[in-house]
């Protein structure tokens, strides 16, 4: 859990270039003003409470800690509406920018991605389970897209703000548009992400 | 939410004008300007937790602009002109994708005087929005809209020429407390 709570830090924390990287006060201001990483710590939490209950022995303390960490998701719903199912399950270096109508559904989400606000991830019934999306490394998504259904999205996708997805995608594509137009099939999404490995 | 709730909701616009005025100050008195700098930070903060509404620092707002308490709102215009209503689930933002200007504010939307942004809308580039448009909810905008049109639909189309929304503008809404009225920028 640690490593990819520090993972999501690095993401958010890349955002604030700054000088002296060991100012403990700046990661603090960070974390204050990063509410989608707020959320991702708590669907963290969540996470690691649900794999450490699987166990044959688990202590008291376990059950109290996941119900705190339900509550903290609930306040999180509130105070910023961004409600990450803790049935997804979402790779390290995950950023969600701003906040508000942050909607995550049952699905599977690789490394190093990057979601914008008013996004909605919505799975799809399929023989009384639910199937979600798939996605692969390093796709970013814009601002009020919708992606419903059992869709698959390739690696290093980038997807226009405004689109609804509900067909496949293959890598390295650039689409936009409420039919999922094409508009570029080999596009380098590295400067949106704004990865700390490319920066330097 | 009523009542006694009413104070945060015009937080968003304290924090606004908190930040307008520091801008002003004379430069002979540093430590207050410190004060309300920090002050603007800690509202900015507020703004978010309890209206949702994100009013950045380059934002310049005119009189009577009214949001909607439900919030969602990101405004990351350059200018909203007076007697603008603002709905909820609203973004506007620069364009990320053309990356010939990323830094300033010059990628940014100008909304002109008496509009009407209707819900879960979208406004995104360098667009210039004329004076007493309407924009339909859904709408996702990208290019520049004439002045006293009506657009809707994804990407945004102009549906009616030279329509007055005057009366959309008059009708009365009570829930929607948080107002730019007693502002003098």
């Amino acid at each position: 859990m640690f490593d990819r709570v520090k993972a999501d830090f690095q993401r958010v924390y890349w955002n604030y270039p700054s000088k002296d990287p060991a100012n403990l006060l700046k990661k603090v201001w960070v974390v204050v003003n990063s509410q989608g990483f707020q959320a991702l710590a708590v669907y963290r939490l969540q996470r690691w409470c649900m794999e450490i209950a699987k166990r044959p022995k688990t202590g008291f303390f376990i059950g109290v800690l996941e119900k705190i960490a339900s509550v903290l998701q609930k306040i999180i719903l509130l105070l910023y509406d961004i409600n990450i199912s803790k049935k997804a399950d979402i790779g390290k270096g995950f950023c969600i920018h701003h906040f508000g109508g942050i909607h995550i559904g049952v699905c599977r989400i690789g490394e190093n991605c990057t979601i914008a606000q008013q996004v909605k991830i919505a799975p799809e019934r399929e023989n009384g389970d639910r199937v979600g999306v798939t996605m692969e490394d390093r796709v970013w998504i814009g601002g009020h897209c919708i992606i419903s259904g059992k869709v698959h999205i390739g690696k290093g996708c980038t997807i226009s703000s405004g689109s609804i997805i509900t067909k496949d995608i293959s890598p390295n594509h650039l689409v936009a548009g409420k039919k999922g137009r094409i508009l570029n099939k080999n596009f380098d999404n590295t400067k949106l992400h704004n990865l700390p490995d490319l920066q330097d | 939410m009523t009542g006694k709730f009413r104070p945060c909701f015009s937080l968003g616009i304290q924090h606004m004008v908190i930040y307008q005025e520091t801008g002003n100050l004379p430069k002979k008195i540093p430590l207050l300007r410190h004060v309300l700098k920090s002050l603007t930070s800690v509202g900015g903060i507020l703004s978010i937790m309890f209206c949702r509404i994100y009013l950045p620092k380059y934002l310049r707002i005119g009189k009577n602009v009214k949001l909607s308490p439900q919030g969602n709102i990101l405004l990351g215009a350059r200018k909203i002109g007076d007697n603008c209503r603002i709905h909820s689930n609203v973004t506007i933002g620069r364009a990320m994708l053309d990356d010939k200007d990323t830094l300033g504010n010059r990628n940014n939307p100008v909304i002109g005087k008496n509009v009407i942004i209707g819900p879960d809308t979208l406004i995104f580039g360098n667009v210039f929005i004329g004076e007493g448009s309407t924009i339909l909810p859904g709408s996702i905008v990208s290019k520049n809209i004439p002045p006293h049109s009506v657009v809707s639909g994804n990407p945004a189309r102009i549906i009616r020429k030279n329509f007055d929304n005057s009366h959309l503008l008059a009708l009365p809404i009570h829930s929607w407390n948080i107002t730019t009225d007693n502002l003098d920028t």
